[in-house]
């Protein structure tokens, strides 16, 4: 264990004070003050495990001490010294939140004992507030992941839904032509929808493979993925311009591929047959910042209003709050988020702008592979 | 004369499923497929309402609704907003921009149909 570990100890008569130190010196930090408050200043200047805490002391509440010592830290223990013939102080120490009470005059071993243990606690309650953070991070992933499937669910629903519908009410005015063309809509609906499932599946599939960085030629790949959807499928015209600083980064190069590919997918459904997608990618901070838009990307503009470690981030993260869930950037995200980026889109009156991060460099975090 | 609708949705097979179902009850929907081609369209030609789903290409449905007030030919037309979700936010939504109808996504076409009609009854 740590020497790093620290243990107060407030109001400790001399006698009980260097056989405290003795039990715990040799591999734990020790501090020993007289009262509360040097007591409350020793704990502002440093984080302290455990309070060691003398219910005899006369200079100041013991009681008092241990309310306010588990209001400074939680993660703190408090244990009391008490005398054997007061029975009735080990009982409100207990009752005030201390963790132990110890009769003087107190073993050194068994304080040492107490001592570890109470550090053990520290600890475990650490991990569980790293897991409850995490878990939470978790259920709003999923959450919003789950409003992206049941938004993107409903218009193929919808589809489905109104056509059976109104053929249902108003099948005897429909012609022949008319209700095939109705028929068609239903099974286009299902294929859409079967066609999501299996994004769905994928995703899960992507989620836990291993991520196996490898260095990137971004124009090439972003070449490479994007100028079939844009030139050969949709005659739209494709600009990729890179800043040489923002040209070649390290991650994984499958999953950037189909991050990509569901990013220009979304950006397509924007974009009119026939018109231009410009993609800009700059050297941001630690990382690289890619713009995809409808629009031409001026530079200049962004630059000017953005500091340089935020080019047009902050703004895209901003504008993308106020649009509606969407599967595509949603799976984006999640694959984005495994290397260390982000995405979000957004639309005004200037057009469609997907804005994505990457790291210059993956590295793996203890949540990518907790 | 009929009484004229218009559509604003970009999913042309959930317009033409609207525009087929207002006809089917004596309605002459207009349709459009961008928020730009719906604004000119409500200011070139009275239309007796607006339905309009809130994802657009050009611009987002909210948008189209805060021009549409902004013009006084405009303005008074009564909107029935579509969205994905109808959540308290989309109701804070609606009312910051003047619109007192919010649909859900998936709809019933009948009941949409039915709102449609109340509101035009009520207007005239």
């Amino acid at each position: 264990m740590s020497r790093e570990a620290a243990v107060l100890l407030v109001g400790v008569d001399d006698e009980t004070a260097e056989i405290a130190c003795s039990a715990l010196d040799k591999r734990w930090s020790v501090t020993t003050v007289k009262n509360g408050a040097s007591a409350e200043e020793a704990v502002r200047k440093r984080a302290h495990t455990v309070i060691i805490v003398d219910w005899d002391a006369r200079n100041f509440s013991a009681l008092e001490l241990v309310k306010s010592a588990l209001g400074w830290n939680r993660m703190t223990s408090v244990l009391a010294l008490v005398n054997s013939n007061r029975k009735k102080d080990a009982t409100s120490a207990i009752d005030a939140g201390a963790m132990a009470c110890l009769v003087k005059p107190v073993d050194g071993d068994d304080l040492a004992s107490l001592v570890a243990r109470a550090h053990e606690k520290a600890r475990l309650n650490r991990e569980l507030a790293t897991a409850t953070h995490r878990t939470q991070e978790l259920i709003d992933a999923i959450g919003e992941f789950l409003a992206s499937v049941s938004h993107d669910l409903r218009t193929p629903l919808a589809i489905m839904h109104g056509y059976a519908e109104t053929l249902l009410h108003y099948g005897d005015k429909l012609d022949r032509e008319k209700r095939a063309a109705y028929l068609n809509y239903i099974r286009d609906g299902s294929r859409k929808l079967t066609q999501q499932m299996a994004e769905f599946l994928d995703l899960s599939r992507k989620g836990v493979s291993v991520v196996s960085p490898e260095k990137i030629d971004m124009p090439r790949l972003v070449g490479e993925v994007f100028r079939p959807a844009c030139e050969e499928e949709r005659a739209l015209q494709l600009e990729v311009q890179f800043e040489p600083e923002a040209q070649e980064i390290v991650t994984d190069k499958k999953r950037l591929t189909h991050a990509l590919q569901y990013a220009i997918s979304e950006a397509l459904q924007h974009s009119a047959d026939g018109s231009k997608i410009w993609v800009r990618g700059l050297r941001n901070g630690g990382g690289i910042v890619i713009h995809i838009a409808d629009r031409k990307i001026d530079h200049a503009s962004m630059t000017e209003s953005n500091s340089s470690a935020d080019i047009g981030c902050e703004e895209a993260q901003r504008m993308d709050e106020n649009q509606e869930p969407n599967i595509s950037i949603t799976i984006a995200r999640c694959i984005l988020k495994v290397l260390g980026g982000d995405i979000w889109s957004h639309q005004n009156g200037d057009g469609y702008r997907l804005t994505f991060t990457l790291p210059k460099e993956y590295k793996p975090s203890k949540r990518n592979h907790g | 004369m009929k009484t004229k609708i218009l559509v604003l949705d970009d999913e042309e097979s959930l317009r033409l499923l609207l525009c087929d179902n207002l006809e089917f009850e004596g309605f002459e929907p207009v349709s459009a497929s961008t928020g730009k081609d719906a604004i000119e369209i409500a200011k070139k030609d009275k239309m007796a309402l607006a339905v309009i789903d809130i994802g657009l290409p050009d611009m987002d449905g909210w948008e189209v609704c805060r021009r549409l007030r902004e013009d006084p030919s405009t303005k008074d037309m009564p909107v029935i907003v579509l969205s994905g979700s109808v959540g308290d936010e989309i109701h804070v939504l609606a009312k910051n921009h003047g619109v007192k109808h919010c649909v859900a996504k998936p709809y019933d076409c009948t009941e949409l149909v039915e709102l449609l009609k109340k509101i035009v009854a009520a207007k005239v």
